[in-house]
């Protein structure tokens, strides 16, 4: 039977879920949610994620929303033990990093959202406090690095050997970035690890819409980025 | 079972209430150390170590350094074999998980609205942000996802309607508590008073509240919270 993904590839941790599928090799049917035309918000939607957010799965009898809990149950229930070890002291130490992103590595699409998607594509007002939130933002991507990719010593978070299931959804969080044009010259590790997630084929392949996107509606791409997306 | 675990906490922290409150249910031998916020010592050359992220609580485990209340809560239930806090079935873990990875982005706005809005200006001198109004609708409509759907419009004793008080219980309680200092009346939410009133009855959830009842006790307060300070 088919694992059901409810997604939009624009959504940073529907495109992690996505990435998990297709790593493990998992038997999956995608719907796209459509935010334009606010297919979230039908009730038929509602019944698999109240919430009316993406990503949502649903596995037989069970629906399933929030994104970390549908990588560690996928990776559970197909041993996809690389991606989310079973062993209880690595666990503890993946969820460090998997707790901490909801309020750290997350404010790149917060902000993404508020000074970029809104005013662009909804013509909300951005926020008066801008440099303060960039501001901000560079505290959190200097705190990734320094604790979770150990100022460079790390391939992937916290020093696996293997991508996890805290590197899938780091990276799709990462990727906002381009929206956002940050400069990444102060960020030399978090360049190195993005250029690293991003040569997995996989990885690479869930991108591919999101890509689209930006080469299309970003203004003056940095290089760093443009060379991040061949 | 022999004592290597040490938690650094302080007593008005909600996660840090929930991971002394879980140590205590399952008679785990532990030594607790407070950490002084108002004093700073969680930004100590000493306590960075413990916690790079210098928040509280974080645990030691004879070396092992975990931080994120989450992850030491897991981390707790696995080591110790606490059944009776965490389900067995994988789709019950999910939906336990599930309520977990929300609550980063879903029920902390409830206590960040009571420390922007109340603790803040009231006892910290900062001043208040400007949009009371919008940020209490916020908070209303968390309330009301959490008691539509975590607490099944009521019907569930417990979140998830899982059969005994799991972790998701003793993360989602503390934080709900906050509004006691707001002096919030619940009767808009029966459901979810049900649930804070027979949560706080709980005597190991009484006991790690002690310090934060100190400090509303003197507080104008109705006859619901006041019950449940004694």
């Amino acid at each position: 039977m088919s694992i059901q993904l409810y997604f939009n590839p624009l959504s940073q941790p529907a495109r992690a879920v996505h990435a998990i599928l297709v790593i493990g090799k998992i038997p999956h049917d995608l719907h796209n949610i459509d935010f334009m035309k606010q297919e979230q918000n039908t009730p038929e939607y509602k019944k698999i994620s109240p919430s009316g957010n993406v990503p949502s799965i649903v596995d037989g009898d069970i629906a399933l929303f929030e994104s970390h809990t549908i990588l560690k149950y996928l990776a559970k229930k197909f041993k996809l033990e690389k991606l989310y070890p079973s062993d209880i002291v690595e666990q503890a130490r993946l969820d460090q990093y998997l707790d901490w992103h909801h309020t750290g590595t997350r404010n790149i699409t917060l902000v993404a959202r508020d000074f970029v998607f809104y005013p662009k594509f909804l013509g909300k007002p951005a926020p008066e406090n801008k440099d303060e939130r960039f501001k901000e933002l560079e505290w959190y991507l200097t705190t990734f690095e320094e604790i979770f990719l150990g100022n460079g010593k790390h391939k992937h978070i916290l020093g696996f050997e293997e991508p996890t299931i805290a590197d899938l959804s780091a990276i799709c969080e990462l990727v906002t970035l381009f929206m956002l044009n940050i400069d990444l010259a102060p960020h030399p590790h978090l360049h190195q690890y993005m250029k690293h997630m991003l040569s997995i084929p996989e990885v690479n392949q869930v991108h591919q819409p999101a890509f689209g996107f930006t080469q299309k509606f970003a203004e003056n791409l940095r290089q760093e980025y443009v060379d991040l997306m061949k | 079972m022999s004592n290597t675990l040490t938690l650094y906490y302080n007593p008005i922290s909600m996660p840090s209430r929930a991971v002394l409150t879980l140590l205590t249910l399952g008679n785990v031998p532990h030594t607790a150390k407070v950490v002084d916020l108002q004093k700073q010592e969680n930004l100590t050359p000493e306590y960075t170590a413990i916690n790079p992220c210098q928040g509280v609580p974080a645990l030691d485990d004879d070396g092992f350094k975990l931080f994120e209340s989450h992850a030491i809560l897991r981390y707790i239930v696995n080591k110790y074999q606490l059944h009776d806090f965490y389900p067995k079935d994988p789709q019950e873990i999910a939906k336990v998980e599930c309520y977990l990875d929300w609550h980063h982005t879903g029920t902390k706005l409830v206590s960040k609205f009571v420390f922007d809005h109340i603790i803040g200006p009231k006892m910290m001198g900062r001043p208040a942000p400007p949009d009371f109004e919008a940020k209490e609708k916020e908070m209303e409509s968390i309330l009301q996802f959490i008691e539509y759907v975590f607490l099944g419009q009521g019907k569930f004793k417990y979140v998830q309607n899982q059969p005994k008080m799991t972790i998701a219980d003793l993360a989602l309680i503390f934080e709900i508590q906050m509004l006691f200092g707001f002096n919030y009346s619940f009767d808009k939410f029966p459901g979810l008073k049900n649930y804070v009133q027979h949560m706080s009855q709980v005597p190991q959830i009484k006991q790690a509240n002690q310090a934060f009842f100190g400090m509303i006790k003197n507080a104008p307060l109705n006859d619901f919270i006041k019950g449940l300070i004694q």
